[in-house]
C-alpha cells in the first residue's frame, strides 16, 4: 500500500469543512510526500493518522474550552433564570449520575473494556454493511443537482439510438431535457458498465483509456460543472467532429497529469487524433448510475466523427439513402418537469409511445420486427437484475455480521447481568434507604449510555477501516463512493445505543425487582434470570455454531476451487494484449504484424513458444449457438464458446488435442476453413459418431470443417461449468483485438520486458498491456479469498466471543459465590457445591451454581 | 485572560509565521518550529494557535493557489499585521531588558539576535 491513508483522510473530511478543509487536507498531503522522503512511507502514514487524531482531539478540546469560557454567552443566556435553575439541576443530575456510572466503570475496567469491544466490533461490522446498502439503494449520486427529478428510459436492452435522444429530446412533453451516455461505438463494450477501450497520447507515451461518449449538453444536464475549462461547446445535435472536444474524469487527469489543472484546452491525442481537453470532472463525480463504472474520458457523441468516419450517417433513423437503420447504444436519462408528479409523467410517456408507434411503425417493424415498447423509470436507482444480486451479497453479509452483533448483544447481557448481580447488596442497602426502582434504573441507563457511546464510536472507526477493506472486495464493475458518512455515524450510535439499552438495561430492570430481605440475607438468584441468562448463552452458542458452519463451507468451496483443474497450463505464461483497430491497422496489415512480431517474440532468449488469440483466459465471454442440420441441433443451435487463434495456439497452452490436428501456421485467408472444437462440443453435436471432417456454420460466414478435437479446459472463469467451444483460426476470422500468449522457460515477469521492447520494435506506436496467466488466475481467486476470509474472520469473532461470555459469566459467578459463602460461613473459604448445599438450603434445589449443560440446543442450563 | 498577551507557544508560531515571508502554511509552520526545537507540534496545535492568532488579529491570512503535490487543493497562506511585529517587538524588548538585568554581558550578546 502507498499513498496517504485514504481512512484517515475520509475521517477528517468527515468532520471539517469548507475551506479549512482545503487548508488541511492539502497541508497533510504535501506533509505526507515530506514525510514519506525522509521517514519513508510506513511511518508516514503512521504520522498522517497521528496528525489527524490530534487534529480531532484539539477541535474537541477548542469546543470545550469554548463552552466553559463563556457561560453568560448568549446561549444559556436565552435561558430564564428559573429554567437555568431546573436546567442546570438536570444537567447536576445527570453529571453526577455520569460521573458515579464512571467511576463504577472504571473500577472493573476489564469488564468495561470488553464491553467496549463488544460493542464497537458488533457495531462496527453493521455500520460497513449498513454504508455499503447505503450507498447503494439509498444515496443520491454526488453532486448531481435533483437527483430525485431523474428518470431513466428504458425498453428491451436499455438502450437507444441517438434518433430516439433527438425525438424524446423534442416531444418528451414529460422531461424538462434529456440527455445520453454510452460505451464508445466501435469497440467489443458498447455499454456504459465496459466502456470502450481506446488508445491515448503519443509516440512512448501511449496508453489505454475506457471512454463514453456522451450527448453534449452532460454535464449541463447534471448541473456538474467541470472542475477546470469551461466543458463542452457544442450544442446537441451540432456536429463536432473538426473540432472534437473531450472531458477527463478526475481519476485519469490525475494520474495521467499529475492534476496538472494547465492541460486544459491542450490536445488530447485518441487514437491518434488531437481533442481539445475542456474539462476535468470534479472528484466526487461518479456519474448517475452507482453500478457504471466511469470512464476515463467524455467524449461528445457528435465529436466521434473524427474517429470513425460516417459515423453521424450512422446515427440517423434513415441511412442517407433513405434505407431505415438501427443500433442502439445509448442510455437515456430524463430530467422531469418541476412539479411533473409520477402518474402524470407515465400517462405523457404513454400518449408519446402512441404517437411514435403511429410515425415510425414502417421503420420499426423493418429494423427491429415491431415497436419497442418505453417506460420510464427512477435512475438512481438500480437495475432490477442489479438490485438482485447486491441484495442476495448484502443479505448475506448482513446475516453474518447481524449474527456476530446477536452474539455481542448477549455477551454484554451476560456481562451486565453478573455485574449486577454482584451489586445486589448494594442495591438493597438503597432500597432499604428509600431509593427507588427508577433512580437505580437511570443509574444503570447512565453506564449504558458511556458504554455505548464509547463503543459506538469505536465502532464508527470499525467502519472507516472496513469499507477500505469492502471497496476491494465488492465487483470491478462497480465504482462508486463507500464513505461513511454522516447519517452512517448516525446509525452506529444509534444501534450502540439501542443495544447497550435493550441489553443493559433489561437485566437492570430484571434485577431492580429486588427483593430487601432476599437481597441483604444473601444473593439469590431468580427463577427468571437463570433462565433468561440460559436463554442468552443457548441463542449465542447456537449462532456460533451456525457461523462456523458457513465459514467452514466458505473455506472447502476455496480449497476446491483451487484443487480444480484448469485444463491448461497457468505457469510461466506471459499475456500481451493490444488492439490494432485502434492504431489504424487493416486486416491485412494486422495479419503481417502478427507475424512479424510472433516472429521477434519467439527469438527473445527465455522464450519457448509464441501465440496469440483473441481472447485471453478468464476473459468472458464470446460465444454462438451453432445450428448443425443432421443433429439434435438443427433448430435450436448449441450454445457455445469461441475464440480466434492462432497457429499452435494448444500447444503454446498446454491444451491436449484428443483427435487430429490443431489449427496450424497454414490456415489462413487462402485455405479452406477449418475449426478445432473441444471434447464436449464434439460429444454433444455429433455423439458417439467421429467428429474430425464435418462441418459447422457459424454467422453468415460458410462452412468450417472439423480438423481437430481438443480436451475440455477452463474458458471464462473458475468453477464454471463445463462448456462446448470452438477455435477458429486467428487468420481466417482476423480481428485486430488480440493477445499475444508467450510461454516462457523462466519467470515470465523476467523476460515479459524483452518481449515487449521486441513488439515494440515491430511498431512503436503500440499501446500495450502486459500480464500473466497466473496473475489473471490470482484476480479470479482473490474475491472468493477474501470472501472466505471475511467469513471465517467473523466466525472466529464469533465462536470466540461466545467462548468469552461463557467463561466470564461462570467465572464471575465462582468468584461472586466464593466470596458470599467466605462471608456467610464466617472466614471459611469454601465454594458451595452441588453436593454440599449450603445449610438452610433444600438440598433437592441444588447448589446456586449456574450450571450449563451440554444437552441438546435450548437446555443449556437450569436455575435451582 | 488578557487578549493582549502572547503566550508562549504563540509567539514560537508567530517567529514561525515571519520565518516563512508572505508564504508560511500550516506545514511549513510545523517544519520550521521541528527544526528549530526539535520536535515538531502537531498540526492541530498549529492550526490552532494560528486561529487564535488571526482572532487577535496579528495574522492575516489569505488562499494560495493550488498546486499538484497538494492533490490540487490551495494552501492558506499566513503572514504577520503590524499590530502581530508590533507584539513581537514587544515581547522581544521585555525579554531582552530581563536578560540584561539578570545577565547583562549575555544581554549585550544578543541572543535574540
Amino acid at each position: 500500500m502507498s499513498g496517504p491513508p485514504s481512512a484517515a483522510l475520509r475521517l477528517l473530511r468527515l468532520l471539517t469543512k469548507g475551506k479549512r478543509r482545503i487548508e488541511v487536507e492539502g497541508d497533510l498531503l504535501e506533509g505526507y510526500e515530506e514525510w514519506a522522503r525522509t521517514l519513508g512511507p510506513a511511518r508516514a502514514r503512521l504520522r498522517v493518522w497521528r496528525e489527524v487524531a490530534l487534529l480531532l482531539t484539539w477541535r474537541l478540546a477548542g469546543r470545550v474550552r469554548l463552552r466553559r469560557r463563556s457561560p453568560g454567552s448568549p446561549r444559556t443566556g436565552s435561558i430564564s433564570p428559573k429554567r437555568r435553575d431546573d436546567w442546570r439541576g438536570y444537567v447536576s443530575d445527570l453529571s453526577h449520575d455520569l460521573g458515579f456510572a464512571s467511576r463504577r466503570l472504571s473500577r472493573s475496567p476489564g469488564a468495561t473494556l470488553v464491553a467496549i469491544l463488544i460493542l464497537g466490533a458488533g457495531v462496527g461490522g453493521n455500520a460497513t454493511i449498513f454504508s455499503i446498502a447505503d450507498a447503494l439503494f439509498r444515496e443520491p449520486p454526488a453532486l448531481v443537482s435533483s437527483p430525485h427529478e431523474l428518470v431513466g428510459l428504458h425498453a428491451e436492452y436499455d438502450e437507444f439510438g441517438y434518433y430516439d435522444f433527438l425525438y424524446y429530446r423534442e416531444h418528451g412533453g414529460a422531461f424538462r431535457d434529456l440527455m445520453a451516455y454510452g460505451g464508445l461505438p466501435g469497440t467489443q463494450g458498447r455499454t456504459p458498465k465496459s466502456g470502450g477501450e481506446v488508445a491515448v497520447g503519443r509516440g512512448d507515451d501511449l496508453t489505454q483509456a475506457q471512454g463514453w461518449v456522451v450527448s453534449a449538453n452532460y454535464f449541463h444536464f447534471l448541473g456538474v460543472p467541470p472542475l477546470h475549462g469551461a466543458g463542452f461547446s457544442g450544442r446537441v445535435g451540432q456536429s463536432q467532429a473538426a473540432q472534437p472536444e473531450v472531458v477527463l474524469s478526475h481519476g485519469f487527469w490525475r494520474r495521467q497529469f499529475g492534476g496538472d489543472p494547465r492541460v486544459t484546452g491542450n490536445p488530447l491525442y485518441v487514437n491518434g487524433v488531437p481533442f481539445r481537453i475542456v474539462g476535468i470532472t470534479p472528484e466526487e463525480f461518479r456519474g448517475i448510475n452507482p453500478t457504471d463504472r466511469l470512464p476515463d474520458l467524455f467524449i461528445p457523441i457528435m465529436a466521434m466523427g473524427a474517429l470513425i468516419p460516417d459515423y453521424e450517417a450512422g446515427l440517423r433513423r434513415y441511412s442517407p439513402s433513405g434505407e431505415p437503420q438501427g443500433g442502439r447504444d445509448l442510455r437515456l436519462v430524463g430530467r422531469l418537469k418541476p412539479g411533473m408528479g409520477w402518474d402524470a409523467a407515465e400517462a405523457e410517456m404513454a400518449s408519446l409511445q402512441q404517437r411514435w408507434e403511429r410515425e415510425f411503425a414502417e421503420w420499426a417493424d423493418a429494423v427491429y420486427g415491431g415497436p419497442y415498447q418505453v417506460r420510464i423509470r427512477p435512475e438512481f436507482r438500480l437495475t432490477r437484475g442489479e438490485a438482485r444480486t447486491m441484495k442476495r451479497m448484502l443479505s448475506f453479509l448482513w446475516f453474518v455480521v447481524g449474527s456476530v452483533f446477536l452474539i455481542a448483544c448477549t455477551n454484554l447481557a451476560l456481562l451486565m447481568l453478573a455485574r449486577a448481580a454482584g451489586r445486589e447488596r448494594e442495591m438493597g442497602i438503597r432500597a432499604s434507604l428509600g431509593a427507588g426502582r427508577g433512580r437505580f434504573i437511570r443509574q444503570l441507563l447512565a453506564e449504558s449510555l458511556i458504554l455505548a457511546g464509547l463503543g459506538g464510536g469505536l465502532g464508527v472507526l470499525v467502519a472507516f477501516v472496513a469499507t477500505d477493506a469492502a471497496t476491494e472486495m465488492l465487483p470491478a464493475t462497480i465504482a462508486f463512493d463507500l464513505n461513511p458518512d454522516a447519517s452512517v455515524v448516525g446509525f452506529s450510535l444509534l444501534l450502540s445505543t439501542l443495544a447497550a439499552l435493550l441489553f443493559g438495561t433489561a437485566p437492570a430492570w430484571i434485577l431492580s425487582g429486588v427483593n430487601v430481605a432476599q437481597a441483604l440475607g444473601r444473593t439469590g438468584q431468580g427463577r427468571t434470570r437463570a433462565l433468561f441468562r440460559g436463554g442468552l448463552v443457548a441463542v449465542q452458542s447456537a449462532i456460533s455454531v451456525i457461523l462456523l458452519i458457513v465459514g467452514g463451507l466458505f473455506a472447502r468451496s476455496l480449497q476446491e476451487a483451487r484443487a480444480v483443474p484448469l485444463g491448461f497450463e497457468t505457469e510461466n505464461r506471459i499475456l500481451l494484449s493490444i488492439r490494432l483497430d485502434n492504431h489504424g491497422y487493416s486486416d491485412e496489415e494486422g495479419m503481417a504484424f502478427l507475424t512479424a512480431a510472433r516472429d521477434r517474440m519467439a527469438g527473445v532468449p527465455g522464450v519457448r513458444a509464441v501465440t496469440a488469440a483473441n481472447r485471453m483466459p478468464f476473459q468472458p465471454r464470446n460465444h454462438w449457438d451453432f445450428v448443425v442440420p443432421g443433429t439434435e441441433y438443427a433448430e435450436v443451435g448449441l450454445y457455445a464458446g469461441l475464440n480466434m487463434v492462432g497457429a499452435d495456439y494448444l500447444e503454446v497452452m498446454g491444451i491436449p488435442l484428443v483427435a487430429g490436428r490443431s489449427i496450424g501456421e497454414a490456415d489462413g485467408p487462402g485455405t479452406p476453413w477449418v475449426v478445432v472444437v473441444n471434447r464436449l462440443f464434439a460429444d454433444r453435436m455429433w455423439p458417439g459418431q467421429n467428429p474430425l471432417g464435418r462441418t459447422i456454420t457459424f454467422a453468415m460466414e460458410g462452412e468450417w470443417r472439423v480438423v481437430g478435437v481438443a480436451e475440455n479446459s477452463t474458458y471464462w472463469w473458475l468453477g464454471e461449468d463445463p462448456v462446448p467451444f470452438v477455435y477458429f483460426p486467428l487468420r481466417q476470422l482476423f480481428t485486430g483485438r488480440m493477445t499475444f500468449h508467450v510461454a516462457t522457460l523462466s519467470r515470465p515477469m523476467e523476460v515479459a520486458r524483452e518481449v515487449e521492447r521486441a513488439m515494440r520494435d515491430v511498431d512503436p506506436n503500440l499501446a500495450i498491456a502486459v500480464s500473466t496467466v497466473e496473475a489473471r488466475l490470482d484476480q479470479q481467486l482473490a474475491s472468493l479469498r477474501i470472501w472466505t476470509a471475511f467469513v471465517a474472520l467473523f466466525s472466529l469473532v464469533a465462536l470466540f466471543l461466545s467462548m468469552v461470555g461463557l467463561y466470564g459469566v461462570q467465572s464471575y459467578l465462582d468468584g461472586l459465590l466464593r466470596a458470599v459463602a467466605a462471608q456467610a460461613y464466617g472466614g471459611v473459604a469454601a465454594a458451595p457445591t452441588a453436593n454440599a448445599p449450603p445449610p438452610g438450603r433444600p438440598a433437592q434445589e441444588g447448589g446456586r451454581r449456574p450450571r450449563f449443560r451440554l444437552a441438546p440446543a435450548g437446555s443449556w442450563s437450569r436455575g435451582p | 485572560m488578557d487578549p493582549s498577551r502572547v503566550g508562549e507557544f504563540e509567539e514560537l508560531v508567530l517567529l514561525a509565521v515571519m520565518a516563512g515571508g508572505d508564504n508560511a502554511y500550516g506545514v511549513s509552520v510545523q517544519r520550521v518550529l521541528e527544526e528549530e526545537i526539535g520536535r515538531g507540534p502537531s498540526l492541530g496545535a498549529i492550526y490552532t494557535a494560528l486561529d487564535r492568532l488571526s482572532e487577535k488579529g496579528w495574522i492575516r491570512s489569505r488562499m494560495g493557489d493550488p498546486s499538484p503535490v497538494r492533490g490540487g487543493r490551495r494552501r492558506r497562506c499566513y503572514d504577520l499585521t503590524e499590530e502581530g511585529l508590533a507584539r513581537l517587538r514587544e515581547v522581544r524588548r521585555i525579554r531582552e531588558s530581563l536578560w540584561a538585568r539578570g545577565a547583562p554581558e549575555l544581554g549585550k550578546e544578543g541572543v535574540w539576535g
